[in-house]
């Protein structure tokens, strides 16, 4: 083996020094976690600068556009947004718009959002509803749910049209995890080719079909949208942004994976002291900052130690309360499920958070008239009662550019200050780049491994 | 998604409650107040009716008024839409809002404002109550009833 390739295989194998690996403090858990939590998939991608022209042209933004997002699957809208026959919302992305329409109860379709007369949007953008018929607004052309073409408005004047021929254009549709993707690509591999086999065994293990969203934020960011994806892909800068959370935050040594070329994530260990903090706070302190995104469901609880660990006695506290809170048997549900944060991408543009503490979807979206805008959403999902009435989904409160996310009726307070301090750096870093003599950003080997991940497969894309 | 068909209640209404006078002293009441107050609100339906998650349009003194239970709570909004015309009780019943069948156009139920194109102006919104098992609607539009 020559040096440099045996100094390559060297490379990302660093850890946090004096710190258990994420594995290990799972593995004292009392109840253990599923095998879905029990392994790891870590590989060296390269240490090379990212070329920063992704995040500060617009030019750049353009061809994503048409290379990038017509060609990946995207989380549309829950099932649940669309439970009758006839039901239907409206998901853009950029300049595309599809009316992701329920048109049997097995048999979901989306329609690129267009008359195929003169082009109005059958559909407003950003919109729900129930069909009998898609009609124009404009003319009165219309289309059956299934797609196939109705009636045109004096259609003696139209001998040239073959109603026939003009059945609504589709996107692919699947469904996965209660999840309505949908992708442009009529060539695009299937969903689980996508994910591929591991990540898609993580999905179903998952059974987030059985979740509603409860609440639904949605907020304009002052960056691109692969700056606001990258804040949320490594624990790395909690002792920094979020320093109230570190207490109680294994950030240093959580731990990253990356799943073939869409599919990444990192599990970040809570209960427990971050290692930036060794010798600084006691078990205590753990246990009183904890923080969750949904606290609301533990109520104004005492915290004590007993004698036991603080991630011990937060699980169990979780387990009870949460089940009491929600009216779901969570017997089964192991400790780290419970307490930890398991952040996973889809790429492009969909987190998914199935913990039970931090249960959550985030979507990121460019912002078609400026690639320095982006939009996030933030879904919070609980499980469906035990009892099976499901709860209609939470509407989207948008927020203005200039509110806090705490402002967001329903938010945990705590939670919010994080989101905060999360998107509060996005504009420094925006502006920055764009002032930088410096021609690319810089990544850790381990830590920022699902940047360079999610980097590798834009560029992929975007050849 | 809750019941979607509509009823007219014209037949079955029974008479208008009377609203009690004004207190002693609390002023000297017009015979035009008195009749707005006595006339505004109207029974139209048990409140056993309108479970929760459900909508159901009424006609009342020559008006269409959509009735919808959801989020916790009852509203009354015309059941007319504001675009082309159309009856909102076919359409889809958010959280928050009722959306058109036609075209989908969606208007906020608590206020009536429109919410998306192709709808651009909003449709009346009606004072709505629950006395004793009953359901009663202010016939007059929020903003020009008395009472």
């Amino acid at each position: 083996m020559s040096a440099e390739i045996k100094d390559r295989a060297h490379k990302g194998e660093a850890r946090c020094p004096g710190a258990p690996t994420t594995q290990e403090i799972i593995a004292s858990d009392k109840v253990g976690a599923p095998r879905w939590v029990r392994s790891e998939s870590y590989a060296f991608m390269g240490d090379e600068d990212i070329p920063k022209d992704r995040y500060i042209d617009a030019d750049y933004a353009k061809r994503e556009m048409e290379n990038l997002w017509p060609r990946t699957w995207q989380f549309a809208c829950r099932e649940e947004h669309i439970p009758e026959v006839g039901d239907y919302h409206v998901y853009d992305i950029g300049r595309h718009s599809f009316i992701v329409t329920r048109v049997a109860k097995n048999d979901i379709r989306a329609y690129y959002n267009a008359c195929l007369h003169r082009g109005t949007k059958l559909r407003a953008s950003g919109t729900e509803g129930n069909a009998r018929e898609f009609k124009c607004s404009f003319h009165g052309w219309s289309w059956n749910i299934d797609g196939s073409h109705k009636e045109a408005v004096c259609d003696w004047d139209f001998p040239h049209v073959d109603s026939k021929k003009f059945s609504l254009p589709q996107a692919k549709v699947e469904t996965l995890g209660g999840f309505v993707f949908i992708n442009m690509d009529p060539n695009a591999p299937t969903l689980a080719e996508y994910l591929g086999p591991e990540a898609l065994a993580h999905f179903k293990a998952w059974k987030l079909e059985d979740r509603y969203i409860y609440l639904h934020v949605a907020k304009r960011l002052p960056c691109n949208w692969k700056l606001a994806i990258e804040a949320f892909m490594e624990a790395y800068h909690v002792i920094v942004t979020h320093p109230q959370v570190a207490v109680s935050n294994g950030d240093a040594n959580s731990q990253y994976d990356t799943y073939g070329e869409h599919v990444n994530r990192f599990i970040s260990p809570l209960g427990v002291l971050s290692p930036h903090l060794y010798g600084k706070h006691t078990e205590e302190d753990i246990l009183k900052q904890f923080t969750i995104g949904d606290s609301s469901a533990l109520g104004n609880s005492e915290r004590s130690l007993n004698g036991g660990s603080a991630r011990q006695v937060m699980a169990d506290m979780f387990r009870g309360m949460f089940e009491k809170a929600t009216n779901t048997d969570l017997s089964s549900v192991s400790d780290s499920e419970l307490l930890d944060c398991y952040s996973y991408t889809v790429f492009p543009n969909t987190f998914v958070f199935p913990g039970i503490s931090l249960p959550m979807v985030y979507r990121f979206r460019p912002d078609p008239q400026d690639h320095r805008k982006s939009l996030y959403e933030v879904l919070f999902m609980r499980p469906v009662p035990v009892d099976g009435n499901r709860p209609m989904p939470a509407e989207p409160i948008r927020l203005a550019d200039h509110q806090s996310f705490c402002e967001a009726q329903g938010m945990d307070p705590g939670f919010g200050n994080i989101l905060d301090q999360d998107t509060d750096n996005l504009i420094l870093q925006q502006e920055g780049l764009e002032a930088s003599a410096k021609p690319g950003i810089t990544l850790g080997n381990y830590q920022e491994i699902r940047i360079r991940h999610f980097e590798k497969t834009v560029d992929r894309y975007m050849k | 998604m809750g019941a979607r068909e509509s009823a007219s209640v014209l037949e079955d209404a029974p008479i208008p409650t009377f609203p009690r006078f004004a207190e002693e002293g609390a002023g000297i009441e017009t015979v035009k107040d008195r009749f707005s107050r006595v006339s505004n609100f109207v029974r139209v339906l048990q409140a056993a009716e309108l479970p929760a998650g459900s909508k159901k349009a009424v006609e009342v003194a020559g008006k269409w008024i959509l009735l919808c239970n959801t989020d916790n709570r009852l509203f009354a909004v015309s059941n007319i839409c504001s675009h082309a015309e159309e009856k909102l009780d076919c359409g889809r019943m958010g959280r928050t809002w009722i959306a058109c069948p036609l075209h989908g156009a969606r208007f906020e139920l608590a206020t009536g404002r429109a919410m998306n194109p192709p709808a651009t102006k909003p449709i009346a919104t009606y004072e709505v109550r629950t006395v004793d098992g009953w359901i009663e609607v202010g016939i007059l539009p929020v903003g020009q009833a008395s009472a």
